[in-house]
């Protein structure tokens, strides 16, 4: 058998996704680029809290407590530092979340394959 | 007609539309590339649907140092071993004999038309029985007719691979097709 030969037996081998595949990809891209920009915003506005709570602290004293003949002063910088800590839980939180999205989405993805297929994959 | 790189300037300067006109263009044939490393067309179009999204949200990354199907393949050849990856952590097997019926177009009216899809399945059942890699090979070298550069930067393989990798698939792919027709019948096709 020639190259062209083969080359040929190749060309007739091309395959086509689906009819639909085109629609729903260009569908998909799209859903995707306005989740983006929705989450971008989302995420902006997120900082710029989170930046305003932090300079705020800064503003904010606890004021001292007295406690029998002791007078308890709390220094200026607790609550930044607190309210730093509780910014830095809160991204630790979403990233967590983030994380367990793609997780599911990827099982999601394998599922979505065992169901199209009619059982043409077998669990072991 | 745009040529490529005229499509991806489109692309970049925010006009989704124009990918439309890249995936009509390469779709068949990166399916087919998905189809001989995956073994299953709902798994391949899973694996192509993502691969073209990876292609959008990286599209700003291309530098035309390669050409652009050269880049596509090699995305496509990635996410399609990650899906192979993932289905194999899944324990999940393909039943060989179900991927390999040879399938035949009853819906078309024309008889060449259905000799033609019957030819097809008969050259897919062919290369579905061939190892992954070789059949991959013969279609990025055949189908996309990218050169052993090219084919070296989509699957990393070292140049002596690819030709010793070739050389095997197209013997066994011409087996194959003995096995299917006998002698004579192959002349036919």
């Amino acid at each position: 058998m020639k190259e062209n030969d083969i080359q040929s037996f190749i060309k007739q081998s091309v395959k086509s996704p689906s009819n639909s595949f085109t629609d729903r990809l260009m569908t998909e891209i799209v859903t995707q680029r306005k989740t983006e920009t929705k989450t971008n915003w989302n995420i902006i506005s997120l900082y710029i809290s989170c930046f305003l709570i932090f300079i705020l602290s800064f503003t904010v004293t606890i004021p001292e407590i007295r406690f029998l003949n002791y007078i308890i002063r709390f220094s200026a910088m607790i609550i930044p530092i607190l309210s730093i800590t509780f910014i830095l839980y809160e991204f630790y939180q979403l990233h967590e979340m983030r994380q367990k999205i793609l997780k599911f989405r990827k099982n999601n993805v394998v599922q979505h394959a065992l169901i199209s297929n009619g059982g043409v994959y077998t669990v072991i | 007609m745009d040529t490529d790189s005229e499509i991806i300037e489109r692309i970049k300067k925010g006009d989704t539309s124009a990918f439309r006109f890249l995936v009509e263009k390469y779709k068949d044939v990166s399916f087919s590339l998905a189809c001989s490393i995956l073994r299953n067309e709902n798994i391949a179009e899973d694996a192509l649907q993502e691969s073209f999204i990876k292609v959008y949200h990286n599209i700003d990354k291309f530098r035309n140092h390669s050409s652009f199907p050269t880049w596509l393949y090699r995305i496509v050849v990635n996410t399609c071993l990650t899906f192979a990856k993932r289905q194999k952590k899944q324990q999940l097997f393909i039943d060989i004999n179900t991927v390999n019926n040879i399938e035949i177009d009853t819906g078309e009216t024309g008889i060449d038309r259905l000799m033609a899809s019957e030819r097809s399945a008969i050259i897919n059942n062919a290369l579905n029985r061939i190892k992954s890699d070789e059949s991959l090979l013969l279609r990025l070298f055949y189908l996309s007719e990218l050169d052993l550069q090219e084919i070296m930067k989509v699957t990393g393989f070292k140049e002596s691979k690819i030709k010793v990798t070739l050389f095997r698939a197209r013997k066994n792919l011409l087996i194959e097709l003995q096995r299917i027709f006998g002698n004579e019948l192959i002349l036919k096709l």
